[in-house]
Formats: C-alpha cells, sequence, structure tokens
C-alpha cells in the first residue's frame, strides 16, 4: 500500500486516539483505538484501549421493539463512555475525533447515540467521522486477523452479505433477497420461545448440538444470493406443529421413525442456513480467485459456521478462514472507532450538518480511500 | 485444488487420465481425449468432464440430494439447450449418483494460458493489452447478450450468470455451469438472472462494467426485436427491462435493520 | 446557589403560524418520564426494565436533566395528539373522497 495515512496527523504527536459509539441495533458499544503514525502492519497493530458493550435483551417470545432499544441506549450511553475512558485512561480531550454509527440499521437507537456523539463533540471540540456499520466490522476482522484480502461473509441479526475488495470499494458479490439470516435465527427462536439472553443464536446454537436428526428444508441458493423466508415460514410451520396442543400430525424422523425435537429443529435449520451461506462464500472465493475468508457480524461467532467454513476451506489451495471472537465479531463500538480513524487519517470528517443518519447505507457506497491495492 | 479431491476423481474415474481445468465453487472441471464409451482411435476431439465432489461441510442428506439434483437438472437443461440451438457444450454422458457429466469441450486457450471465458478475456485486455473498449470487445458482448436474450425467449434461465460462466469460442460465445438453471416465463425471472449478470460484471469488471452491460444489453435487446420470434417478443423485453429497474432499485432500497 | 438551567421548546408549522410554547413549569420534575417509560409488551411478557434513568441530583445539571424530562413529555404528549387529529381528519377526508370518486355509500356495495 502506499496511501499516506498522515497528512492530517497533529504536529509532534506519534499517536491517534478515536472513540467510537455503536447503537445500530440492540447493543451499545464504546470503543477506544489507537494507532501510531505509519502503516499498520504486522508489527505497528492497532492497540484496543478500551471496548465496552451493553446489550438490550428482550423477554423471551419478543422481539426488541426500537423505542425500547433506543431508551436503552439512551439511559446507558453516558454511564457507557465514563467507564470507557477510565479503562482506557484517557480524557476527552487527548482524542482526535468521535466516531460513530451513521447507518445501516434501525432508525431510533441510531439516532439516540448519534445525539450522544454530537454533544461529545461539541464538548471537546473534536471532529464527528460517521461510519457505515459494516465497513466497521470488516476493517475491524481484518485487523485482528491481519488477513490481507479476504472475501468476507458479513452475517447478522439485519445483514447477509458476501464481500470482496476491489477498486477502494467493498463490493457486495452476494447477498440474501428477503431476511438477513441472523433475523431468520432470531425469529425462529422466538417461535419456540428460546429465551434471548444472552443471544437467541446462542441458545440455538447450544441446542443444535443436541440436535440428532435432519428434517429436510427448503434449499434456496440463487447464483450468488440467497433466500431464507420459506425456509424461515416451513420450520415456523413444523414448530407450530409440534406444539399444537390438538396432538395433529407431529413429524419422525424418516429413518428410526422417533419424534423430531426442537434440538433437531435447530439442528437442521443451522445445517441448512450455514451450507447456503457457505456455499455462497465459495462461489465468491471461485469467482475472485481468492482463498481467504474473513467472516464478521455476531452469527460469524457460531462455531458451527466456523467449523463448516474450515472444511470448506480445507478442499481449496492454501485456502484459510478467518474469524474473531465475540468481543469483535458482535456489534460492538471499538470498530466503529478503528474504521472512523482510518477515515479520519484519509480527512475523511463529517461535519455536523451532515451527520445525520440513515437506515439503508449500502457497504459499496464507501469511498475505501486508506486502501489503494 | 487439493489432492483429495483428486485422488477421489481418480477412483471415480479410474483408467481415465485427465488434465485438471479449474476449481469451480462446486465442481472440479477436467479434460480428457478419451471418450466415455466409443474406443475410436481417430476421434481427436476432447471432452470435458465435470465432476461434482463431496461436500464435506455440509450434511450428507443435504450433500446427496443437492448433488444428485443439480446433476440432473444441469443435464436436462443442456439437452433443452441444444434442442433449441442454444450455444452450449453437448452431454456425452452422466452418472448421477456421483455427480459427473461427460461433455462437449468448447473454448480455446487464451494467450496467457487460462481458458477463453468472458471473464479471461476482458481480464486479458485489461491487464495485459489495454484495450479493453475496442470493437472487438463490444461485438462480443452484443452477441453475448444476444445468446441471453435467445435463452430468455426459450424461458429458460441460467440462474448464475457471470462472466466466468460464458465461454468463449471459434464460432461465437456459449453458456456453461446450469446447476442452479431453471424454466420460467415470468418477466421477474428474467430481469433477476439479467440483474445477477450485471452485479457480476459491475464487481469483477469494476472500471468497465457500465460500457459492458450496455453492450450486453443492446444485444439482448437485438435478440427480441430481430423478428426470428414471435412479434410479441418486443412487448416482453420492454416487461423484462421495467422489471430489471425495478429489481435493480429493490437491491438498493432493502432495508438492513438490525 | 447555582442559577437554575430552563429549558424552553417552541412548534410551528404551516397551518400553526403562531406556534405553540413549552416550558417545564413547576415541577416537581423527575427523570422519569411519563412517555419515556418502557413498553407494555416487554412488562406484559414478563420482562424487566433495567434500563430507568438514575436520579436527578441536586445539582444544576441534574436539574435540567428533570425538567428536559418534563418538556419532554409534554412535547410528546402534544406530538402524538396532533398525529391522532391529522389521522382522524385524514380518515374522514378519505371516506369523503370516495363517496364522491365512486358513488359509495351505506348499502350500495349490495348490488355488486
Amino acid at each position: 500500500m502506499t496511501v499516506d495515512l498522515d497528512k492530517y496527523a497533529k504536529p509532534g504527536k506519534s499517536y491517534y486516539i478515536a472513540l467510537g459509539l455503536e447503537g445500530s441495533a440492540n447493543k451499545l458499544g464504546v470503543g477506544i483505538i489507537k494507532h501510531k503514525l505509519g502503516q499498520l502492519s504486522d508489527s505497528n497493530r492497532a492497540e484496543v484501549l478500551a471496548n465496552i458493550r451493553d446489550t438490550y435483551v428482550s423477554p423471551p417470545g419478543e422481539g426488541f421493539l426500537p423505542r425500547d432499544t433506543a431508551r436503552h441506549h439512551r439511559n446507558w450511553v453516558v454511564r457507557l463512555i465514563k467507564k470507557a475512558l477510565s479503562v482506557a485512561g484517557v480524557k476527552g480531550t487527548d482524542l482526535d475525533c468521535i466516531c460513530f454509527t451513521q447507518g445501516p440499521g434501525m432508525g431510533a437507537p441510531l439516532q439516540s447515540v448519534v445525539i450522544a456523539a454530537r454533544t461529545l463533540s461539541q464538548l471537546w471540540n473534536l471532529p464527528l467521522v460517521g461510519v457505515n456499520h459494516c465497513v466497521g466490522h470488516i476493517e475491524m476482522g481484518r485487523e485482528i486477523t491481519r488477513s490481507e484480502n479476504p472475501v468476507v461473509l458479513y452475517v447478522s441479526g439485519g445483514n447477509t452479505q458476501v464481500i470482496a475488495y476491489s477498486k477502494q470499494r467493498y463490493r457486495i458479490f452476494g447477498e440474501t433477497l428477503d431476511i438477513a439470516v441472523g433475523n431468520c435465527l432470531d425469529r425462529f427462536a422466538r417461535t419456540l420461545r428460546i429465551p434471548n439472553d444472552p443471544a437467541p443464536g446462542y441458545n440455538i446454537e447450544q441446542m443444535a448440538k443436541k440436535g440428532k436428526h435432519y428434517v429436510p428444508l427448503p434449499y434456496t441458493v440463487k447464483g450468488m444470493d440467497l433466500s431464507m423466508s420459506g425456509i424461515l415460514a416451513n420450520i415456523e410451520s413444523l414448530a407450530a406443529d409440534m406444539f399444537s396442543s390438538k396432538g395433529g400430525k407431529k413429524a419422525v424422523d424418516e429413518e428410526t421413525g422417533e419424534l423430531i425435537t426442537p434440538e433437531d429443529l435447530c439442528f437442521s435449520l443451522q445445517e441448512t442456513l450455514f451450507s447456503m451461506l457457505v456455499e455462497i462464500t465459495e462461489r465468491a472465493l471461485a469467482h475472485v480467485q481468492s482463498n481467504q475468508v474473513l467472516i464478521v457480524g455476531g452469527v460469524g461467532s457460531n462455531e458451527r459456521l466456523q467449523e463448516m467454513m474450515g472444511l470448506m476451506v480445507r478442499d481449496r489451495k492454501n485456502g484459510s478462514v478467518y474469524s474473531t471472537d465475540e468481543r469483535f465479531c458482535i456489534d460492538n463500538g471499538i470498530m466503529i472507532a478503528h474504521a472512523g480513524l482510518l477515515g479520519y487519517r484519509m480527512g475523511q470528517i463529517t461535519p455536523l450538518d451532515n451527520t445525520v443518519c440513515t437506515q439503508r447505507f449500502r457497504t459499496d457506497e464507501v469511498f475505501v480511500e486508506w486502501r489503494d491495492d | 485444488m487439493t489432492d483429495r479431491l483428486v485422488d477421489e476423481a481418480k477412483l471415480l474415474l479410474r483408467n481415465v487420465s485427465f488434465q485438471i481445468v479449474s476449481q469451480g465453487a462446486e465442481a472440479l472441471v477436467f479434460k480428457t481425449n478419451i471418450h466415455p464409451y466409443f474406443n475410436d482411435d481417430q476421434d481427436e476431439s476432447s471432452y470435458i468432464i465435470k465432476y461434482r465432489p463431496r461436500k464435506p461441510y455440509r450434511h450428507p442428506k443435504i450433500d446427496k440430494s443437492i448433488t444428485k439434483s443439480r446433476t440432473i437438472g444441469e443435464v436436462k437443461f443442456m439437452f433443452k439447450l441444444a434442442k433449441a440451438g442454444i450455444r452450449a457444450p453437448r452431454v456425452v454422458s452422466t452418472d448421477y449418483f456421483n455427480g459427473i457429466i461427460w461433455m462437449e469441450h468448447i473454448g480455446y486457450s487464451l494467450p496467457d494460458g487460462k481458458e477463453s471465458t468472458l471473464k479471461n478475456w476482458l481480464w486479458y485486455l485489461e491487464k495485459v493489452r489495454g484495450e479493453s473498449l475496442s470493437e472487438e470487445v463490444q461485438r462480443i458482448c452484443v452477441e453475448v447478450g444476444y445468446l441471453i436474450g435467445d435463452l430468455h425467449l426459450n424461458d429458460m434461465i441460467h440462474g448464475d450468470l457471470t462472466s466466468s460462466n460464458i465461454m468463449l469460442d471459434k464460432k461465437g460465445p456459449a453458456l456453461i455451469d446450469f446447476g442452479l438453471s431453471s424454466y420460467s416465463a415470468l418477466p421477474e425471472d428474467k430481469a433477476v438472472d439479467l440483474y445477477v449478470l450485471e452485479r457480476a460484471m459491475n464487481s469483477t469488471h469494476a472500471d468497465y462494467a457500465s460500457e459492458y452491460n450496455s453492450w450486453l444489453l443492446k444485444g439482448y435487446e437485438k435478440a427480441h426485436s430481430d423478428g426470428h420470434y414471435s412479434k410479441q417478443a418486443n412487448k416482453s423485453f420492454v416487461e423484462i427491462i421495467k422489471r430489471l429497474e425495478d429489481v435493480r432499485l429493490r437491491g438498493r432500497k432493502r432495508s438492513m435493520i438490525g | 446557589m447555582t442559577q437554575d438551567l430552563v429549558p424552553t421548546a417552541h412548534y410551528e408549522s404551516p397551518s400553526e403560524p403562531k406556534g405553540y410554547d413549552f416550558i417545564p413549569g413547576d415541577g416537581p420534575h423527575s427523570t422519569i418520564g411519563e412517555t419515556t417509560k418502557i413498553s407494555d409488551i416487554v412488562i406484559n411478557a414478563g420482562g424487566q426494565d433495567r434500563d430507568t434513568p438514575s436520579e436527578a441530583k441536586d445539582t444544576a445539571l441534574g436539574q435540567l436533566r428533570a425538567r428536559l424530562t418534563t418538556i419532554q413529555d409534554k412535547i410528546n404528549i402534544f406530538l402524538t395528539n396532533k398525529m391522532k387529529e391529522e389521522k382522524s381528519s385524514k380518515e374522514l377526508k378519505d371516506l369523503e373522497k370516495k363517496m364522491l370518486d365512486e358513488g359509495v355509500d351505506e348499502g350500495s356495495s349490495d348490488n355488486e
């Protein structure tokens, strides 16, 4: 890379520190990151000074409503920022910029967090940097794993995309045609009244480990895109039969004749959805002739998905899979600080008038000025 | 490609010598001079063997059902393409259970040694010769668009149109890879097929995609307007393009909440 | 004793050019607002509210927080009523329009 990342460095200072605020869904995250001057490399890595998160958890059977989520963020943001600053041992005035998630996400939670960002910016007289949530995930994943130019599978509650970098954009090669994979899992969890604490997807993962029988479900890959709403409708009706008080028709395993359990459904759903995700990722790999995969987003912390991806790349020459643990793949503030700081180092700051958040903000809209490979 | 997969293939294709052409996402592609059932010493032609290996990441039940349905689907589609006179490799023989298709070999080797897919050819021109917008490129793109128009006029949907799935041959462009194909007369399905290609062009050939895409559509329109199909063809072209605009918008507007 | 910080708000629209002013009033004020509580859905589903705001401290900024909550309540109630009014007048207009456009009135659809 030949990009000059230090054109805007403050004279006499050998590093940058940025604060990042994330609140596009039900997680409120505050992170503080430090970059030393010069290119990031194996010997000059970004330093996580603080990375704190608090999650709004709704009762079983309920999704998180925008107004309650926004209220959660509003009432916790000050405490979290104070804590992050004290963990990092920095003062507001030590910072170079305030980074915030500008989208995509849920409107009300985004708006409640950007107000905190604007306030801090004026309080400490610091520039604001609006960050694309998806780009935050990608850049943090690349930095943590030091993967150079991977095909990125971004899987979360609101997003399902296969992304590859080309010519200063993160380009979307494939994506869901209807609902996101995390949303599909969350909604299924609600049908089975699986608790949302700590996360519905995590609880499904644990139940799936006990599943034995595979129940056939539709498999809907379309090129590098996929569709999941049909699968959800299918398995929801199986679940409804299972809990129907009338007796009715209960699903049994074709071979053993054993009754299908909720654990079997969790197992079958995961196997089907993840097979589709791995397949579209492999299609993108073949298409761009790469062998590196980086998995980011909340669903990326699922060990079965990571394992399946590993089995896929094992059959490709020099293939490797990179993933991060829940600190970095579940929504967090540090990724916003990191991606925002990369933009800031290229002079990308967001004037106060342009800090309005947007629920729709495509990954490929961002000019990735800090890369030119 | 790992040795394990090649060993698996050798086991299934005993006594057949082959060269490896490529490892796609779901299939390995080999080239051979051996015909699966004729024994003709005079036969100089070469054949392609497409092999869908077992995917260890998938549950065995999912794996079996996908391998079988895609292999069968692909062969039937190729048979119908041949009947409709749409350029694609001809099927020689198949083994559904093991996911193997033998077919006619089409295409040639580019000066950089790669096979002549549209993608490799365009990349070669972009990188090596710097003449991406020549009249020849325009002519080929229009021909490819025409070919896809022909496909859709037969109510056949490719399902995975990318520049890697279009093979250039001395006789003109041809389609390959029909594992995700389907049949439909709906403008919606045809528009999605075009959209998939358009997006693949945008992401694979970013610098020249707008020219390539407009030439492809020009050829696509030509297939609908030059009168070798019914008079309805023109009308259906208008409908498909209208749908294509909707599909594009849908992609950009899709809410990404959460 | 520090000086009180009192927030105010002003609403104006083309249909109400005179506008409308909001002040917190005399109080008492607290950080628990009528309109900023957690949804009933959550409580009815057995959920707990762990996100209540901290109490207002007896400082100028703390009191400002409490007054802001009161004024926010007043604004929320005012805007909610506005939305309700607009909705009911729109429904009335729609019905009127439907009757004029299609000649639909009670009973006439029986013939179809």
